[in-house]
């Protein structure tokens, strides 16, 4: 039994789950304000047309409709801002044409969901079809462009060897090509699907909006990951100061990726509350929520191993087309980008990839579970396992062979042109074969296929950038600058001791499954003596709390949970300095335990 | 039209569209948002809620064809206070992380156990086949149904799988 004595690391049940198992929680579509309106929206059945004709008469005429918008309302609000903006961005209303099936093309506001949804029906759109471009190969030859405007398909290839180092590509290439010429290697090479996923959260992602008209700021919730980024979005949007926005992402009913990101009807819902000037809300329907919400992956590459037939791999190579879908978002063609910094994984062979970043008339791809990472390592370690079978291997051998040597740390160099601080890839292989029984496994494998069951046996290493706090990566666009709030992705936590002796943690990040309420109630907790049970953990509010980047990539707890480790030992430093003067004692002998300060051995 | 119906037991009268949904009854009409809304297709089952003791999901339902009927939502589960050993097991195993798909899973299981108070895991899968999780995996809540299912019969639940052996380099 794992036994732990502190509360950080150690099992407590969750804060958060009483009133989650009660029904208690609140997400956005629970709340009612008062004189709140509804949306609903038209939606383009076509991939990519022409809109020759909306009328919308129709549905404005309809009693409870108070309005319904098309592009011609919004387009001096947009397009939608994009963190990373290469490529085309989204119009906030289709403009004129669709270039994917499901993109909104009029928002109807009403004073029920089903008079909303009634108006839009009966809203009159008439379409001309055009040719859909949504093969990967046949985007990247431009036969059929997505945007006319644009110069080609291709909006971005990102290349790796070493990456930003040309020289270093180059090299990584002519020793590949010198690998390849030698009369002792294989070339094992294959062309592999990396689809598309639609990421599917249990709750359908929904905004509202609440503008006050006089006091000029917005109220907002939405389920999202970001809420900081949502609220310097809208700021820019419509021109106002960021705190002018507070935007509060209650419980959220999972994200994995899909609400890292700013929505155009995140934007559409507050200038129908502006306009109106009552409080508008919009769930998706799970209906229209695979192109109204991003989608992950969708690459298609050909991985290329040459190696020695005794397992020393020699070069590795990855082209892949990777779908953007119809207009960029966030970080979209970021995604890919970050597949190229674990390209390489934690071996020490040449690499050279090259990802062209394609726009199709789908809907966009963004951060998805892994966000590109995935998607890279599969194919480096698919085509490892191809090399072993192609030379009779152990697949686990071929990879031992393979890592960079745990004496090379610290300061190994990745080939893809990153330094790495610690690794010992080796003995963390050995355990997990030990671990999972690898040599039993196989031999129950071969007894199954000579029953002629068909049974396999997989195993795959990989080394994550995650994170994301301060870093270089800041420089590379991963920040909040487009949305007017540049910072370094750093973490921040706000602790605050009460007199009754509980305590208040704020945070800039909030949860979408994660168990902030929880973590966080220990981080602190560990610091200050407090019980969990005396700490409230406010999170997602940014109109409480200091910049929380968001919740993604791994970064809440390791980034904004650091953060309030910090915040929290400078309380305990400042308290213990006056309680060493009450209890006129060291400042060194002070103890935090069971809810106070105390002097140690007399508590 | 005009609808009756005890909601977690108490009686409720009222006019509503006869298209309405029994989950848009319940959740905007009644206040009562622990039903959740995931798929509007029956698929995912977070809007799972007892009528007249079995498990229904109410986003396919009617009002109107609740007219009449007995309602439990997740609620009116709990009692002065004292979570019912779903919920509690739901809390004690793990078995939630986001919390969305939790109340109609929690009401699936309390179906089954108003059934069945010995169910194997084969027969708690089946059970909640209808309800999906994006988060946890489902392990976690079949340790959570079974771990209520030990308390219903009287009998103390078996220990939580984390408490293992630390796996070591």
């Amino acid at each position: 039994m794992t036994t732990t004595t502190s509360v950080l690391g150690g099992s407590i049940r969750r804060r958060e789950d009483p009133a989650l198992v009660q029904g208690r929680g609140r997400y956005v579509d629970d709340i009612q304000l008062t004189g709140m309106l509804h949306v609903a929206f038209v939606r383009s059945p076509y991939a990519h047309a022409r809109i020759t004709s909306i009328d919308t008469s129709p549905a404005a005429g309809m009693e409870g409709v108070h309005a319904v918008y098309t592009a011609d309302d919004v387009r001096h609000l947009g397009p939608l801002l994009a963190q990373v903006p290469v490529g085309k961005l989204r119009p906030l209303l289709a403009d004129g044409v669709v270039k994917h099936a499901g993109e909104a093309v009029a928002m109807v506001v009403a004073d029920t969901r089903y008079l909303a949804r009634d108006a839009a029906d009966a809203v009159v759109v008439d379409y001309e079809p055009l040719p859909a471009v949504v093969d990967l190969k046949e985007a990247v030859s431009d036969t059929h462009k997505v945007h006319e405007d644009l110069e080609s398909n291709t909006i971005v290839t990102w290349e790796g060897g070493p990456w930003g180092n040309d020289e270093g590509i180059a090299e990584s290439k002519q020793a590949i090509a010198a690998a390849k010429e030698r009369d002792d290697v294989v070339v094992v090479s294959q062309e592999m699907v990396n689809q598309r996923l639609i990421p599917t959260a249990i709750e359908p992602r929904a905004v509202a909006a609440d503008w006050h008209p006089g006091y000029d700021r917005f109220d907002v919730y939405s389920s999202t990951q970001v809420p900081h980024a949502l609220a310097g979005a809208i700021a820019k949007t419509f021109g106002l100061a960021s705190n002018a926005v507070r935007v509060v992402a209650p419980e959220v009913g999972g994200g994995f990726g899909a609400k890292l990101n700013v929505y155009n009807d995140e934007i559409l819902v507050c200038f129908a509350s502006k306009e109106l000037g009552r409080p508008v809300k919009y769930t998706e329907t799970r209906r229209e929520s695979p192109n109204s919400t991003i989608q992950g992956r969708g690459w298609i590459g050909t991985a290329t191993i040459t190696g020695t037939r005794d397992g020393e791999v020699l070069g590795y190579e990855l082209h892949a087309i990777c779908d953007m879908g119809a207009y960029s978002q966030n970080f979209t063609v970021a995604i890919p980008f970050l597949g190229v910094f674990v390209g390489s994984g934690q071996y020490k062979f040449p690499i050279h990839m090259k990802l062209d970043c394609v726009h199709t008339n789908t809907m966009t791809t963004d951060a998805y579970r892994g966000a590109g990472r995935p998607e890279a390592i599969y194919y480096i370690e698919r085509i490892l396992d191809a090399y072993a079978a192609e030379i009779g291997m152990d697949p686990a051998e071929v990879r031992r062979k393979n890592y960079i040597p745990s004496s090379e740390f610290p300061g190994a160099m990745a080939p893809i042109g990153f330094a790495m601080d610690t690794g010992e890839y080796e003995k963390n292989l050995d355990a997990a074969l030990r671990h999972f029984g690898w040599s039993e496994l196989l031999a129950e494998r071969d007894r199954a296929r000579q029953e002629g069951r068909h049974v396999g046996v997989g195993l795959t290493s990989y080394v994550e950038v995650c994170g994301f706090g301060p870093s270089a990566l800041v420089d590379l666009g991963f920040s909040w600058t487009t949305y007017g709030l540049p910072s370094a992705f750093n973490g921040s936590g706000l602790v605050r001791v009460n007199p009754d002796g509980t305590a208040t943690v704020i945070i800039g990040t909030g949860p979408s499954g994660q168990g902030h309420q929880t973590t966080w109630a220990q981080i602190v907790s560990d610091q200050l003596g407090i019980p969990t049970d005396r700490i409230r953990v406010i999170h997602g509010d940014t109109g409480e709390s200091p910049m929380g980047i968001g919740t993604f990539g791994s970064r809440s707890a390791a980034v904004d949970g650091a953060a309030t480790y910090q915040a929290a030992s400078e309380v305990k430093e400042k308290a213990s300095r006056i309680a060493a003067h009450l209890l006129e004692a060291s400042e060194a002998d002070i103890r935090f335990e069971n809810g106070g300060a105390h002097v140690a051995g007399s508590p | 039209m005009q609808v009756s119906m005890s909601i977690n037991g108490r009686s409720v009268t009222a006019e509503v569209e006869p298209r309405t949904l029994l989950v848009h009854f319940l959740r905007e009409d009644q206040g009562l948002t622990g039903t959740h809304i995931g798929c509007e297709t029956s698929y995912c089952g977070a809007c799972t809620v007892l009528v007249d003791g079995k498990t229904v999901k109410s986003c396919t339902m009617l009002a109107v064809q609740a007219d009449g009927s007995s309602i439990t939502t997740v609620e009116g589960l709990a009692s002065n206070g004292e979570l019912h050993p779903v919920q509690e097991g739901f809390w004690e195993r793990h078995g939630l992380q986001c919390g969305y798909c939790t109340p109609g899973m929690i009401m699936s299981a309390v179906g089954l156990l108003e059934e069945n108070q010995s169910p194997d895991e084969a027969e708690i899968r089946h059970a909640i086949e209808g309800n999906l999780c994006r988060c946890t995996g489902y392990h976690n809540i079949v340790r959570a149904i079974e771990y209520a299912a030990a308390k219903i019969r009287g009998e103390e639940p078996a220990p939580p799988d984390w408490e293992h052996e630390e796996v070591t380099a």
